[in-house]
């Protein structure tokens, strides 16, 4: 050390020729170190935040000054772990942090997270501004296109969908997120096929994400291929066991794989014991009832399928098969009670469909917007139906008296909450 | 250590000797089961859409009917297309002449369906066709010529006025539903499109037909057949006005065996309609509660095809409708009460058929084993469906399912010949022995291109019989007769119709396999009056002509109610 430190003292000597470029070389390096520095420090300091533990986080981030950064990555540190109201929070609070400070790279960051958050939480309408905004200033912004893609396939525009996720798959290839929407979008919009790639994709690089695996089973189940869709569905219920969704599409796929009674008797005891455990679910219960029912074990399948209803009073699957259990055991009152019931429910779930396929068509037809904010009210998507008079009196005709008053009644019956101005997409 | 090594051995031996099976099936290909003779039958019905994005109406498609009109005892052809109409009359060994030119069939027209009956009581099958804002009822007068009285007896599409759409008209049946001797015609429609409706819907930057829901469905029309001279729209009173709209195929048949003909509709994205006649030509909506409106779980399908066929022989007639890809081909069982349970899944016919749109099924006897197996013909609507999913297209392919003793349906597609392994856009699918060799002949017209003739060549075909029927009064071919065949073996029942498939004609023979039997114990005949008879036939392999109060009889006519 000493010998090194000498022979540095001896090339800075002044005295020493050919030795002052060598000063100011030193002097540029320093100069350049710090000023480099200084540049990444934004990324340098994104890069440790995001490997800071989530409670030193929250503890740097409840400091009276901490930065729009802090906020940022304790924002997506709890996007990471679903906890999507914290995390909207959080990038609320580094929105308010970045109106002291003008930074577009930061903001535009924070605006596709918290779009993503919102729409996770199911306010596609309340993300869209931001989404618009990030996409503004950055248009390589992965978040927003993921979060614009789940808006458009809420609205049930998959095409444009399937494109906006296919811009993310290209964007962040690594990401998993971006290959699931794409694969859960092709497989909304029937084409379960070009769905299996996306999703193989999605499950090799997360492969302990149980939705993933729901998805890629659900996308076999759709094309009959149901020995597939049951490993699929078991991986998912392996990596989550109390992921009831996976353990219902199991059940599901079990019973479609069953073709003799043997089949099923082989699979049932298992069923039935998630069934005592899922008591609550009126999902599961309904469809253990369905199975039971196709199996001919009338009085289970019976007792499950009121149960079903009794959880689930607008479940059409269980209504009609404990119709038909009830035709088949002779009992035509009773059928034709819950055959009245389930095609009440099938006939309004086909014509809301219809409305919105007319209305894809025709999307400043007043009468068209009322009658399906009338269906999704009769629906009890009240959610839903106050969305569509929202936006046809903000896009359609604002003068709309019936819609005005329809959406005044839902606001006061607190059947949804009153909500911010509606923007158009991006 | 000595199981272990047993098992092994016993592995190693059927794996030897599937390898055997394997190599022998590749070094000597199969002998097909049809061959497609379009190209020597003298049948040039070339259709081609010269336009890329079809709309709903070009996407649907045209029909065929498969009937022997001059009585030569040889099927003879009707080809329907976009402003074509040809008639082919059958020599019976695949060869057809086309006769168009002097039938008196009208040409100008968009056809999808055509039906056959003798709705004048002459004795003479008559033909009506129909399509998008047109309908022709033809009376034949013999020797290959039709008289056009569509609008003399009153079944003339109405005349289009303002912004509303014309009828849309997509396949007919002829049906006695009042058993009064004369036969009725149900008109199947589709939806309300026009000039003022949407034409084409974007699919991202491709534009493609809209699909049904986007427009308002059309019902069909039951006339009643007033002495053979006039047809009175009689939907209303006949409890058939409850009909769901978007219909496409039409099947009738006995499927309560209450002596009374039931007609069952295929609904496009909509619940499927199953008409039980009450008695009388009244009918009540028997559909959803049924079983047969939805699929297992309750979800409405695109009904298509349809076709009845008892395919598990326990007496009684089970259903069969196709639909749209990624929706299951629903197999409803007739359990016999009323009900129906759909065995798609359970008996293999749901995983072939996933992914196709599937338009034409029939069931048929292709091997004469005497169970009924099943023919599935498919083709995408979108002529650009390559373009929105690059993993399917227009062109699909044909499929065939043999039937294992009513349990299972097996895929033999693969060895069932060239036809099977070329994709086609198909949509009707009519059958008949054409060539009276016993064997069941089918013919599937596509939109896209010449329509197949498949010729029934399937090896060591067991035996066979068909069955014509000579009934009084003005239903000579007794449409709407039950056929019991009793053989060692067991019963087998058909009715005599010409509907089933979609857009289709059939032959009006009934057609019985018979395996190994060479005998047959009896036939039981109950004609439309209700009467029963019996008849000992002394040999098979041939058609017989039955006629009424030739046989035993078991059971009279019913009396005639008012």
């Amino acid at each position: 050390m000493q010998n090194l430190l000498s022979r540095l003292r001896k090339r800075l000597r002044p005295d020493t020729p050919r030795r002052g470029w060598t000063r100011w070389g030193g002097v540029c390096l320093v100069l350049g170190l710090g000023l480099g520095l200084a540049c990444r420090w934004e990324s340098t300091r994104a890069w440790w935040l995001e490997r800071v533990p989530l409670k030193y986080l929250e503890a740097l981030a409840s400091r009276p000054h901490a930065d729009a950064w802090v906020h940022y990555s304790l924002g997506r540190a709890l996007a990471k772990q679903q906890r999507h109201r914290e995390a909207v929070d959080s990038f609320g609070n580094a929105l308010r942090a970045l109106q002291q400070k003008e930074n577009l790279a930061l903001r535009a960051r924070v605006d596709g997270e918290l779009a993503l958050s919102l729409v996770a939480l199911g306010h596609h309408r309340l993300a869209v501004p931001y989404l618009k905004r990030a996409l503004e200033l950055d248009v390589a912004n992965v978040p927003a296109h993921l979060a614009l893609g789940k808006v458009l396939a809420h609205r049930q525009h998959y095409t444009v969908a399937i494109q906006e996720f296919r811009v993310v798959t290209e964007l962040a290839p690594h990401d998993p997120e971006g290959w699931f929407a794409l694969g859960q979008a092709l497989n909304e919009s029937r084409q379960p096929q070009e769905a299996e790639a996306p999703l193989r994709k999605a499950v090799e690089l997360a492969p302990r994400e149980s939705r993933y695996w729901l998805a890629l089973g659900d996308c076999f189940a759709y094309r009959a291929r149901f020995e597939e869709a049951v490993e699929c569905f078991e991986r998912a219920v392996q990596v989550d066991p109390d992921n009831t969704t996976a353990q219902g599409a199991l059940v599901r796929a079990q019973s479609l794989c069953a073709r003799t009674p043997e089949d099923y008797r082989k699979v049932r005891p298992a069923l039935l014991q998630l069934a005592e455990k899922e008591a609550h679910n009126g999902f599961f219960q309904g469809q253990v009832g369905i199975l039971e029912a196709q199996f001919g074990e009338e009085a289970e399948a019976e007792r499950r399928l009121k149960l079903a209803l009794m959880l689930l009073p607008d479940y059409p699957e269980a209504a009609y098969n404990l119709a038909m259990l009830y035709q088949r055991q002779g009992k035509r009152t009773e059928s034709q009670r819950w055959l009245k019931r389930f095609q009440y429910l099938e006939a309004l779930h086909r014509r809301i469909s219809s409305l919105w396929r007319r209305l894809s068509l025709r999307p400043h037809d007043v009468e068209l917007n009322l009658a399906l904010g009338r269906a999704l009210e009769e629906q009890g998507s009240d959610a839903e139906a106050a969305q569509q008079y929202r936006y046809l009196l903000r896009r359609v005709d604002p003068k709309n008296a019936e819609a005005a008053a329809r959406l005044r009644r839902l606001e006061q019956r607190g059947a949804v909450p009153r909500e911010p101005g509606k923007e158009a997409l991006p | 250590m000595k199981p272990c090594a047993g098992l092994l051995g016993l592995f190693f031996l059927l794996s030897g000797l599937s390898g055997c099976g394997a190599s022998r099936s590749e070094g000597t290909p199969l002998p097909a089961l049809f061959v497609d003779q379009r190209a020597v039958s003298g049948v040039d019905f070339h259709q081609r859409h010269n336009k890329v994005g079809l709309n709903i109406l070009e996407t649907l498609g045209t029909g065929a009917a498969l009937c022997d009109f001059d009585d030569d005892g040889y099927l003879d052809l009707v080809l329907l297309g976009e402003n074509r109409v040809a008639l082919y009359r059958g020599d019976g060994r695949f060869h057809f002449q086309d006769v168009t030119e002097n039938s008196g069939l009208r040409q100008q027209g968009h056809w999808h369906g055509a039906a056959t009956g003798d709705f004048d009581g002459d004795g003479r099958m008559d033909l009506y066709l129909c399509g998008y804002n047109c309908s022709a009822l033809y009376r034949n007068q013999g020797a290959m010529r039709f008289e056009d009285v569509t609008a003399e007896v009153g079944v003339d599409v109405r005349p289009v006025s303002g912004t509303q759409s014309p009828e849309w008209r997509t396949s007919a049946a002829f049906v006695d539903v009042d058993h009064d001797g004369w036969l009725d015609l149900y008109v199947l429609r589709y939806v309300d499109f026009g000039p003022h409706t949407p034409q084409l819907c974007s699919r991202g930057e491709v534009m493609i037909a809209c699909d049904p829901q986007t427009y308002d469905p059309q019902r069909g029309t039951l006339y009643r057949n007033v002495g053979g001279k006039k047809f009175v729209d009689e939907t209303a009173q006949r409890g058939m006005a409850e009909a769901s709209g978007n219909a496409l195929g039409v099947a009738c048949a006995d499927y309560d065996n209450d002596g009374w003909t039931d007609i069952a509709v295929a609904n496009d994205e909509r619940p499927g309609d199953l008409f039980r006649n009450r008695g009388n030509g009244r009918f009540e909506q028997k559909g959803p509660e049924s079983g047969t409106a939805f699929d297992a779980y309750g979800f409405v399908h695109a009904g298509m095809g349809i076709d009845w066929g008892d395919y598990d022989r326990d007496g009684h007639m089970d259903l069969f409708v196709t639909t749209y890809e990624n929706e299951v081909k629903n197999l409803y069982r007739n359990l016999g009460t009323g009900i129906f349970a759909d065995m798609s899944l359970r008996t293999g016919i749901a995983k072939p058929l996933h992914l196709w749109v599937s338009w034409g099924a029939r069931f048929l006897d292709y091997d004469n084993d005497g169970w009924l197996d099943l023919m599935v013909t498919s083709g995408h609507v979108h002529d650009q469906a390559k373009k929105v999913k690059p993993q399917t297209d227009y062109p699909q392919p044909l499929i065939l399912f043999h039937n294992k003793k009513g349990q299972t349906f097996t895929d033999v597609s693969a060895q069932a010949g060239p036809p099977f392994q070329q994709p086609l856009v198909g949509r009707a699918l009519c059958t008949g022995d054409i060539d009276n060799d016993g064997g069941v002949d089918v013919v599937i017209t596509n939109p896209e291109g010449q329509p197949l003739l498949l010729r029934n060549v399937t090896p060591q075909r067991g035996h066979y019989l068909a069955v014509r029927l000579r009934a009084p009064g003005n239903n000579r071919h007794g449409i709407g007769a039950r056929i019991t065949l009793e053989t060692n073996q067991g019963k087998s029942i058909r009715d005599v119709q010409t509907t089933g498939s979609i857009f289709c004609a059939n032959d009006v023979r009934a057609h019985f396999g018979l395996g190994q039997e060479d005998k047959v114990r009896g036939i039981v005949v109950r004609w439309p009056d209700g009467r029963t008879e019996r008849f000992t036939p002394p040999v098979v392999d041939r058609t017989l002509l039955l006629h009424y109060g030739s046989g035993q009889q078991l059971t009279p006519p019913r009396p005639r109610t008012s």
